[in-house]
């Protein structure tokens, strides 16, 4: 009778999958004198036991250099991950699979600006992403001077304006369009920098919420929303933002209270 | 005797007029209705077209003659809305092809100017059925390979390893090339068959290759495009392009190592018969790894040797419900067991905890790999399998 209920109610909503928080593991970090807990909901895709390490000292560089790892602008010390995949109640082929929302909590040290100050943090986590497509390996650049060269083998003759027209079009179908601006977004009286990674015609999309912790070091949780069947995407869409607000309202950053149990014993 | 003239004033932009027999000479095969008295081509043009493999020419010669129908034309970006016309998989789905054509029009005579990728139509898309079937060099970014059981984050990078903003090609400049299976979007089929490759052709050591990408409508139009190529004479639209590209590495006596993972494999077959039938000479510069074979392998492996190619590396998992029972490979009572009990990982699973998605790499792999990633039930219903099977088994 439940499987019965579960597979209409399946129907009900074009999906099965997701983040179960009927079931959530409870999660502590050590972040030198801060302490950062979290509930993470149960996911549908099996995973192993693996040492999950706690303590994370943010503020040191030796430590970050060692640990961290280099994902496209990205450079970060990872911390842990969980995803949900989204599946459709009756599977009959192969890779059916409508989506997945990924979540990652990574540790990032900046040198260059003081990540206290919210506005330059904001400023800093779009502009890194532009920079990182522009730069002369970028593929904004790469399209650049493709354009450039097909435009000098021309045919016909094209005045620069054209030609910066043609350019932009590639680039905002292939390249990468500038983020839109950083905001603060509050959550549990907390202040998070929020920004949004899209292109133009893709929907799969990553968010990002950004909190300090010192002045070069701030705490970033990724949500990869992934679609693999564009043409599903708004069976779950809703589903996975709202479990992206659910899990971010269940992380708290507190001072560390000394007289409370150590967490290793 | 014998005679040369030199043309010293040819430049890339000169133009040239052309009939069924001198486009021969530049190595461009046009119809013989083709509007040769209303179209001129300036070198390069031409130059772009003699690139193209015969179902690329056809293609943009279709587009031409709908240019000398309609001159004054803006531009031809308009789609069927007709559902009916993507069913019918032999069909090329969309109304124009995926070539820019530029062109004047100087009394009432059309002179292309240009032939280029259309910007708008290659690569990935918000929907994943305006994805074209297109060729694509695909360049390595990181060493992450599949070669061992593995942590869900190291399985999580291999989705880096290849680019995926990859540069659309007219022919096959790579020494691996691979046709990717169904309901796989230009993303994941770029860095799912690099891995295959990987697999495949192991000591190669890849770092680019050609995707022909077959892409993806919906489960429905998937499934009838699988059967109208298993349909002997019904052959897919993509079936009928790979015949193409297979005949123009031929032709150029490139040797080409590829995998066809899935419905690959079928399209891949239904490419081979295409090709004996259309153009005959031996494929003997050519091989194919199949990989999760969608097409029934007796019938592959019967073209195959007629066509002269040869067939190696297949990676069949036997709790692969794909060969077992949709290829009909192995239709016994125990592999339809096995089968059943994997069909769940096979559709929904994880790409590491899938019969089907990643390579096959041995059933002690696959245990392994099962443990792993957590699914301790799984892993030991393959090793319970295991047991049944003699020392030094393929399998294994």
């Amino acid at each position: 009778m439940r499987t019965i209920f579960k597979l209409i109610k399946a129907y009900w909503r074009g999906f099965i999958g997701g983040p179960d928080f009927s079931l959530n593991t409870d999660h502590c970090f050590i972040l030198e004198d801060k302490q950062l807990t979290l509930k993470v909901p149960s996911s549908n895709i099996v995973t192993g036991q693996s040492s999950k390490k706690v303590n994370f000292p943010h503020t040191s560089t030796r430590w970050f250099t060692k640990k961290a790892e280099t994902e496209r602008q990205h450079c970060y010390v990872h911390m842990m991950d969980e995803n949900w995949m989204y599946v459709p109640p009756i599977a009959l082929f192969p890779s059916s699979e409508y989506g997945l929302l990924g979540f990652e909590l990574r540790i990032k040290q900046v040198r260059d600006i003081n990540v206290l100050d919210k506005a330059a943090l904001s400023h800093y986590v779009t502009l890194a992403y532009d920079d990182y497509h522009n730069s002369p390996d970028g593929i904004n650049t790469e399209i650049r001077q493709r354009k450039e060269q097909e435009f000098s083998k021309s045919a016909y003759s094209w005045t620069r304006e054209e030609i910066e027209t043609e350019i932009t079009m590639a680039i905002e179908l292939n390249g990468r369009i500038p983020l839109a601006p950083a905001i603060i977004k509050k959550i549990n009286q907390t202040d998070w920098v929020f920004y949004r990674e899209i292109r133009n015609n893709r929907l799969s999309f990553i968010d990002y919420y950004c909190l300090p912790l010192s002045e070069h070091s701030f705490l970033e949780v990724e949500f990869r929303h992934r679609v693999d069947r564009s043409n599903k995407h708004k069976k779950w869409e809703k589903s996975a933002l709202k479990s992206q607000e659910k899990i971010m309202a269940s992380i708290y950053l507190d001072d560390i209270a000394f007289t409370q149990d150590p967490l290793i014993k | 005797m014998s005679w040369t003239k030199l043309n010293k004033n040819t430049e890339p932009h000169s133009l040239m007029s052309l009939d069924a027999h001198t486009c021969k000479d530049y190595g461009v095969s046009l119809a013989q209705n083709f509007p040769f008295h209303k179209v001129k081509f300036t070198c390069q043009a031409m130059a772009m077209l003699a690139q193209l493999n015969d179902y690329d020419q056809q293609m943009v010669a279709k587009d031409i003659e709908q240019i000398c129908a309609h001159p004054n034309a803006k531009n031809s970006i308009k789609h069927s809305r007709n559902p009916l016309h993507r069913i019918w998989r032999t069909k090329y789905p969309f109304r124009n092809y995926h070539y820019l054509i530029r062109y004047d029009l100087h009394e009432n005579q059309i002179n292309i100017g240009d032939i280029l990728f259309d910007e708008q139509l290659k690569g990935a898309k918000d929907t994943t059925s305006a994805e074209r079937t297109m060729l694509y060099e695909v360049k390595r970014l990181t060493s992450s390979t599949y070669n061992k059981a593995q942590k869900r984050s190291k399985i999580k990078k291999l989705e880096s390893a290849w680019s995926n903003e990859p540069k659309p090609t007219t022919q096959v400049n790579t020494e691996h090339a691979a046709v990717n299976g169904m309901l796989n979007e230009f993303t994941k089929a770029t860095w799912l068959m690099g891995t295959h490759l990987d697999t495949a052709y192991k000591g190669d050591g890849i770092k680019a290759y050609t995707l022909f990408h077959n892409p993806t409508d919906n489960i429905g139009l998937d499934a009838i495009e699988c059967a109208f190529d298993n349909r002997q004479g019904q052959t897919s639209h993509n079936a009928q392009h790979l015949a193409a590209v297979l005949a123009q590495n031929n032709q150029q006596g490139k040797k080409v190592k590829w995998v066809a993972h899935s419905q690959g494999a079928i399209i891949f077959c239904s490419a081979l018969e295409i090709y004996r039938i259309k153009y005959g000479k031996p494929l003997t510069t050519q091989e194919l790894a199949i990989h999760g074979s969608g097409a029934n392998l007796d019938r592959l492996e019967r073209i195959a040797q007629n066509t002269g190619m040869k067939i190696n590396n297949i990676r069949n998992n036997p709790f692969d419900f794909v060969p077992n029972m949709a290829a009909k490979n192995d239709l016994s009572s125990s592999s339809l067991s096995r089968s059943i009990s994997f069909m769940g990982l096979a559709f929904n699973g994880h790409a590491g905890e899938s019969p089907h998605t990643l390579p096959f790499l041995g059933l002690k792999t696959y245990a392994t790999q099962l443990q792993l990633l957590g699914n301790i039930e799984k892993a030991t219903i393959v090793r319970r399998f295991i047991k049944t099977l003699p020392k030094g088994d393929t399998l294994l």
